[in-house]
């Protein structure tokens, strides 16, 4: 019988305390494929099997496949995408044919959402119903998923993405420069560079005059 | 044909005039494959140049006409600048502002030297041309990568 375990106990000795899901009232049904199901807390969820089933075929794919695919997954047009990648549509478009027939020809919104959910493994609680009052939301690779499904656990204190993830990590400083209140960051460097290029000029024009001075009694 | 000799080492003796030039020749060619914050920085660096080139053949240097147009490239980078996901635009930008604030001085009358607020605002558009290209370059790099970073800021919620 597969337990779920919340995130108490994870970081102490103490033994993982099994997660008591609320089912107002609801007869609880029988857990399929080591997860819960949707029917089991009354609203939508992820059934994970099917999508690590599915995700495993996006391994056929080559870097650059995969490129094309996150641009898709993105809604991105054809024309978008191949202005992002320097080639014309129709090249865009023979290369999502081709990943089309790899992935057994399935339709391109499919694609896109098989990708979007390897990236992404979410579980969406909502409020009225839920154990923390929060959403929560696993971003996983699908290796530590497929780990954990081996297992029967689903670890809600889930850890950094994995290899599966490969969206943009930002650093420190790229999410300071990209995050909230990004636009008044970026003025302030461009005020503070500004200010650092009329210093260099008044050094640059400092050294000029200074050669002048110095070459002056040789010419 | 002697005219268009004659035009080149005008053009030749002016150094600017000739870096206008390459400028005008060689940006457009990286506008295929170029992202919108790309193709932005292109068109202001392409029409500084263009602005530059007709100032210097038909304005006689008229320091206001140098001002106008890099008061009209400043107005297109900053905007640009605040909201594109790369760092080079914020360069050009600040490369543009100190260009613009010398020219305005040098107007005014409160720099004498004008021959010092010319090498100073030849030294920011050379800056501004050296941002943009290591930035290109950085971005073709990630490109070439597999590394997909959305062009705008505000669609950093959905990537």
């Amino acid at each position: 019988m597969p337990r779920y375990y919340s995130d108490r106990g994870k970081n102490t000795n103490d033994p993982p305390v099994p997660l008591k899901v609320p089912t107002n009232g609801q007869k609880m049904r029988p857990l399929q494929n080591g997860f819960v199901t949707s029917s089991c807390l009354g609203y939508p969820l992820i059934q994970m099997a099917d999508v690590l089933e599915q995700t495993a075929l996006l391994d056929r794919l080559t870097a650059k496949q995969k490129e094309v695919l996150g641009y898709i997954a993105d809604g991105l047009t054809s024309k978008e995408i191949g202005r992002k990648l320097g080639i014309s549509e129709s090249a865009v478009n023979q290369r999502i044919e081709t990943i089309r027939q790899r992935l057994g020809g399935m339709p391109r919104a499919q694609i896109a959402r098989l990708y979007r959910r390897q990236s992404t493994l979410m579980i969406t609680i909502p409020t009225s119903k839920s154990l923390t009052g929060k959403t929560i939301q696993l971003q996983a690779g699908r290796e530590q998923a497929q780990a954990w499904s081996s297992e029967g656990v689903v670890d809600l204190a889930a850890p950094d993405a994995g290899e599966g993830n490969d969206r943009l990590q930002p650093s420190t400083f790229f999410s300071i420069w990209n995050g909230p209140g990004a636009i008044w960051v970026r003025l302030g460097a461009i005020v503070a560079m500004a200010f650092a290029m009329i210093a260099a000029g008044v050094l640059l024009l400092d050294l000029i005059d200074k050669l002048a001075r110095l070459l002056k009694p040789i010419a | 044909m002697i005219g268009l000799a004659q035009f080149l080492v005008d053009l030749a003796s002016h150094q600017i005039g000739l870096l206008a030039v390459l400028l005008l020749f060689g940006l457009p060619l990286s506008w295929r494959s170029a992202a919108p914050p790309e193709r932005a920085a292109i068109l202001t660096l392409t029409g500084l140049a263009a602005m530059d080139l007709l100032v210097w053949l038909y304005g006689n240097g008229s320091a206001l006409l140098h001002f106008v147009a890099d008061g009209l490239a400043l107005s297109w980078m900053l905007p640009v600048a605040l909201r594109a996901n790369r760092f080079y635009p914020a360069v050009i930008a600040a490369a543009l502002l100190v260009a613009v604030l010398a020219q305005l001085l040098g107007l005014l009358g409160l720099v004498r030297a004008t021959g010092t607020v010319t090498l100073l605002v030849n030294c920011l558009h050379l800056t501004a041309v050296l941002a943009f290209v290591c930035g290109g370059a950085v971005q073709r790099q990630m490109l070439a990568e597999g590394i997909s970073r959305p062009a705008w800021i505000n669609r950093l919620s959905q990537g």
